[in-house]
């Protein structure tokens, strides 16, 4: 990092404009849920999603460039910043829509807290701006896990969230000191060349650093948080904590395998290894533990680790081309779907206060559309063909089986092999909700219910049409990663 | 005793590592939830004063990133454990106990 301050430092700045929208519409939003009666609260949600479009536009037209040893905007960034923003903007327009919404105000704030570390993690190219955005996420996350006031579920998924976090960001920052007095940097590339003169054991204090990123992406070891958080937090708080900071979590572990590991070292054959392991082993947890629960927010929590897993297989074969693209797809196949699946979970939450097997039996019957769509999310998850989940999981195969890279082939091809086994049994969990969705009847007659409301339409046709569309124009898809 | 001393690094590493370990210990052991929660400070902390004295003994000239980012810990403890407390304060209200073995409900 240069001591010297650059010259052009407006040019540096503009690097940076998704992220200030977003930073500018939290104080934003603080000051207009001050002066809003309570009524109109609803509009701060209208000015974070302005402030998420904002970020939105402002990460298309963005070029590719750098401030030194601290951001890095390449040719994946526009699309990576585009993903969190029209996630977080499409979060925030399901929120309008729950009426019971405690706290507008704070709500919204959160979420952009959210999406702006998520965006910051998914950008930096250095282990502080990292673990500040992963932070960020964390306090925002920690406090959405237990937004339903006087819930005992919700206040216990919150508390477990926050120890567990606290936790694995400790670690992080343990491993991040390490890091630094090994090598004298904190920048990925200094560390990847300080690095290369080291012995493999040296790369144990990168690890450490990883175990916070593991955390937020919800892979196996550091998994254990995520069924209770699902189950215990409402249904939105779940959609916001576990899309788009897995998207910024998956990012930056790509640009620190790319950068800090140095090729010279062993490195890609013991991180291959590694990165193959963890993945292999989310896989198979999720397939396995899927099948025994009874709660489909808890299923969806097994889903995310497991599509975690397949996200994080693709990482494993980084050095080949088309790996990152591969990885982006398939977390893009599966926020869209995941998003719709939990738009439909938080109409149930509502119509009958819980998301256990049980309370969706006779969904079918009271909400047709509803189960429908439900379904159709359900079904793109397991990777059922025309959907999009089929072709996210389907490039991440081709991508480990043509993987050619020495020591780390074999167990890539393992986890390759359990990718498509764990899909198969966890089917069969996506089918247990389907079934109780739409075969089995209601314990009590169905009620009279009201209308799903207009914003929650809007998201739930963005996502089908999205889950459809990716899998109808994979090629535009891949091409627009490119 | 050459290599223990205030001017030594590795000393105040001792110090630290000493303090992470109290801290990983009070995290696995504590029933109570504010004891897990000093428990990770003290793991924060420790890692605090392992980037001030690496900053300190091995960083190049010019070169504050160490004690930079020890202020930033600062700054990011404080606001996780005032997010802790206020998550702590939750569950006090809605079960009256802050116990982690009595307050389990989840995945049952």
């Amino acid at each position: 990092m240069s001591a010297s301050f650059p010259t052009d430092a407006a040019a540096q700045v503009a690097q940076l404009w998704p992220e200030l929208w977003l930073a500018a519409g939290i104080p934003a939003v603080l000051v207009a849920d001050m002066l809003l009666p309570t009524a109109k609260k609803v509009a701060t949600a209208w000015l974070g999603i302005g402030a998420c479009l904002a970020a939105a536009i402002a990460a298309c037209s963005g070029a590719p460039g750098s401030i030194e040893g601290m951001i890095t905007v390449d040719a994946m960034t526009p699309f990576v910043r585009c993903l969190i923003a029209s996630l977080t903007a499409l979060l925030l327009v399901l929120g309008t829509g729950q009426r019971a919404l405690a706290d507008r105000g704070a709500h919204t704030v959160c979420v952009l807290g959210v999406a702006l570390g998520s965006s910051i993690a998914a950008v930096s190219a250095n282990l502080l701006p990292l673990w500040l955005g992963l932070e960020m996420v964390s306090l925002g996350s920690y406090g959405l896990a237990a937004w339903k006031g006087g819930d005992r579920r919700a206040a216990e998924a919150g508390m477990k969230f926050v120890l567990f976090g606290g936790l694995a960001s400790a670690c992080t920052l343990f491993g991040m000191s390490h890091v630094y007095g090994l090598t004298g940097h904190l920048d990925f590339v200094g560390i990847g060349a300080a690095f290369a003169n080291m012995p493999v054991v040296a790369l144990a204090a990168l690890g450490l650093v990883a175990v916070g990123v593991a955390y937020k992406l919800t892979i196996v070891p550091f998994h254990f948080y995520a069924p209770d958080v699902y189950e215990g937090a409402p249904a939105l708080s779940v959609a916001v904590v576990g899309l788009a900071p897995k998207v910024g979590a998956l990012v930056a572990l790509a640009r620190g395998v790319q950068l800090a590991v140095p090729r010279t070292l062993a490195g890609p054959e013991v991180l291959g290894t590694a990165l193959a392991a963890a993945a292999g082993a989310s896989l198979l947890l999720a397939a396995f533990t899927a099948l025994a629960q009874r709660d489909a927010k808890r299923i969806l929590a097994f889903s995310g680790i497991g599509h975690a897993g397949t996200a994080v297989l693709a990482l494993a074969c980084l050095p080949a081309e088309g790996a990152l693209r591969a990885a982006l797809l398939q977390v893009l196949s599966y926020s869209v779907a995941t998003l719709g699946a939990l738009a439909c979970l938080a109409v149930v939450e509502q119509d009958r206060g819980s998301c256990r097997l049980e309370a969706l039996r006779g969904l079918g019957r009271e909400r047709p559309w509803l189960a429908a769509l439900l379904c159709v999310f359900l079904f793109s998850l397991a990777g059922v063909p025309p959907l999009a989940g089929f072709f996210g999981k389907w490039v991440v195969l081709q991508q480990a089986l043509g993987f050619g890279f020495g020591g780390a082939r074999s167990a890539v091809g393992v986890a390759a092999l359990l990718l498509v086994l764990s899909t198969a049994l966890s089917a069969w969990a996506y089918l247990l909700v389907v079934r109780a969705v739409v075969l089995q009847p209601a314990a009590e007659p169905a009620r009279p219910s009201e209308r799903v409301a207009m914003p929650v339409v809007v998201v739930l046709a963005i996502c089908g049409a999205a889950v459809l569309a990716i899998g109808f124009w994979l090629d535009r898809c891949v091409a627009l990663l490119a | 005793m050459d290599e223990f001393g205030p001017h030594d690094l590795a000393s105040y590493l001792l110090v630290a590592v000493v303090l992470f370990c109290a801290g990983v210990l009070a995290v696995a052991t504590r029933r109570n939830a504010i004891g897990v929660l000093i428990g990770l400070e003290l793991m924060l902390n420790a890692a605090a004063l392992q980037f001030a004295a690496y900053g300190h003994f091995r960083a190049l000239p010019n070169d504050s990133q160490g004690q930079t980012a020890a202020v930033f810990v600062l700054v990011v403890a404080a606001a996780e454990a005032a997010v802790a407390l206020a998550l702590l304060f939750a569950v006090y209200r809605t079960s009256k106990d802050i116990d982690l073995e009595q307050t389990q409900e989840l995945g049952s």
